[in-house]
């Protein structure tokens, strides 16, 4: 069951109580910056994620997601990043379009039917965010593949929508709305609420290393500029690699 | 509709931002900005986030059950990429068998190769034709063009995963080409270019914050793209 803490109605209250001359912006602009606050939330932490299950095409290699139905409610896609695939629920191994060029090459066009190759398929790996590909491709198609996915950020539309999320993390979204709202009146305002924007990124950086260890995140979070200058556990060039793999 | 985002909510955030009204469809209502340039701004935008982060791809190729590969005339190095091409990230050659009607026998990963390195280490890389093709070049070949390393004397195609252009925003309701979470980095990359704009619209100060903050989503998309790897060689995230 969804977390039912704080409707949207409630939480834009809380921002109201936290900017003194609440006029000057509008109920559509607090909510939307409410909005804006969970979405880079979700994409820094991976927060909200779902299981979907998706029937295999025969002999189809490489999967289209935002044309995927059984990936989308509503219409719109569900799917932001896959995490894990299973094959009639039996893990299948990650890696990168890249190595499958190198250390399988011809995989393109193998299927299950094929010589040499496993009889199910037993890799998967994304391609950009937006397709994933399976090796080998299902040769007979109709099973099933299990997909758990950090899915679409859930933004809230209506006053009575609660936040899918525990309340201690409601703080720091109030941080970010706060400075986000005050780049509108700029100049001092606006600087005065860089610490809550920091605030707000420390609470991602807590959950993600991988952003902890990027120059630009550790600026907003107020780390010094000599510590800025020597890398961390995770070194810089390492946030190059996509998922095509190294170029 | 894979996305949900529109250039409109776009446009109305930004509007919201810069202290100019909501409108249907948004229109600044002070001297400082006209109505292209929020439209342009947001266009801008997103070119510059799907080119920066290669979050989106497009095939042109074989998925396994469609064939929309890229024709190669025999014997011709040349070959043209497609009108919205920003970037190839991988170039792979579909290679045939010689039953009738033909079908798929192969297909391998083309490297990208340097055109000084081919002159110098394979000089007769353009005429002596091979099959498969060894690997392309773009150091040298007009806009929109590669060259293939041993152009093919038989029949084949051309399997292109690339970053493309993304749909045009403009106010009319058309939705984003990356996925939604996104969108607060397209606002911010947007009121980078409005706030930079000659004049009296011009803030250094609050265009290399929204330059920052676009950097951010940058980043952001990178190690996204790169967290099925991570969580599998850390064990997690």
């Amino acid at each position: 069951m969804a977390y039912q803490n704080l409707t949207r109605a409630q939480i834009r209250a809380l921002i109201f109580n936290r900017i003194q001359n609440s006029n000057f912006w509008s109920t559509a602009e607090a909510d939307d910056a409410l909005n804006e606050a969970i979405r880079v939330w979700n994409l820094g932490v991976g927060f909200w994620k779902g299981r979907f299950v998706l029937t295999t095409t025969a002999k189809r290699c490489i999967y289209d997601i935002p044309s995927l139905v059984q990936l989308e409610s509503g219409g719109v896609t569900q799917v932001l990043m896959p995490l894990r695939v299973a094959y009639n629920s039996l893990p299948m191994d990650p890696t990168s379009i890249f190595d499958m060029d190198n250390g399988y090459p011809g995989w393109q066009a193998q299927t299950t039917a094929s010589a040499g190759v496993p009889s199910t398929p037993n890799t998967w790996g994304p391609i950009g965010c937006n397709k994933f590909f399976i090796w080998p491709a299902d040769n007979a198609g109709n099973n099933g593949l299990q997909i758990d996915a950090i899915i679409r950020a859930p933004v809230l539309v209506n006053d009575a929508d609660y936040i899918n999320i525990d309340s201690s993390e409601i703080p720091s979204f109030l941080d970010y709305v706060n400075h986000v709202l005050m780049f509108k009146r700029g100049g001092q305002p606006f600087q005065s609420t860089m610490p809550k924007l920091a605030n707000f990124l420390r609470s991602i950086g807590m959950r993600n290393a991988h952003l902890r260890a990027a120059g630009i995140f550790r600026g907003h979070m107020g780390d010094d500029s000599s510590r800025r200058q020597r890398p961390r556990r995770i070194p810089e060039f390492n946030l190059g690699r996509t998922t095509m793999g190294p170029r | 509709m894979p996305y949900s985002v529109t250039d409109v909510d776009l446009l109305n955030t930004v509007s919201d931002r810069l202290l100019e009204p909501r409108l249907v469809p948004p229109a600044p209502t002070t001297t400082q900005w006209t109505t292209s340039d929020f439209t342009n701004a947001i266009d801008q935008a997103q070119k510059d986030f799907v080119k920066q982060t290669g979050i989106v791809v497009t095939q042109l190729g074989f998925t396994g059950d469609a064939n929309t590969a890229i024709g190669v005339v025999p014997e011709t190095k040349a070959v043209q990429m497609p009108q919205d091409i920003i970037d190839i990230l991988r170039l792979a050659w579909i290679a045939y068998d010689t039953t009738n009607p033909v079908i798929i026998s192969d297909i391998e990963e083309l490297p990208r190769e340097s055109a000084w390195s081919l002159d110098n280490g394979d000089s007769d890389w353009e005429y002596d034709n091979g099959i498969p093709p060894a690997g392309y070049t773009e150091d040298e070949s007009p806009v929109q063009w590669v060259y293939l390393e041993h152009p093919p004397g038989d029949i084949g195609k051309l399997d292109l995963i690339y970053c493309a252009v993304s749909s045009a925003l403009s106010n009319t309701g058309v939705v984003i080409s990356v996925p939604d979470d996104f969108a607060p980095y397209l606002i911010w990359g947007a009121l980078e270019i409005l706030l930079k704009k000659d004049g009296e619209a011009q803030d250094l100060a609050r265009a290399g914050y929204c330059h920052e903050r676009f950097l951010e989503g940058v980043i952001m998309a990178k190690a996204l793209l790169s967290l099925p790897f991570r969580m599998a060689a850390e064990g997690g995230s």
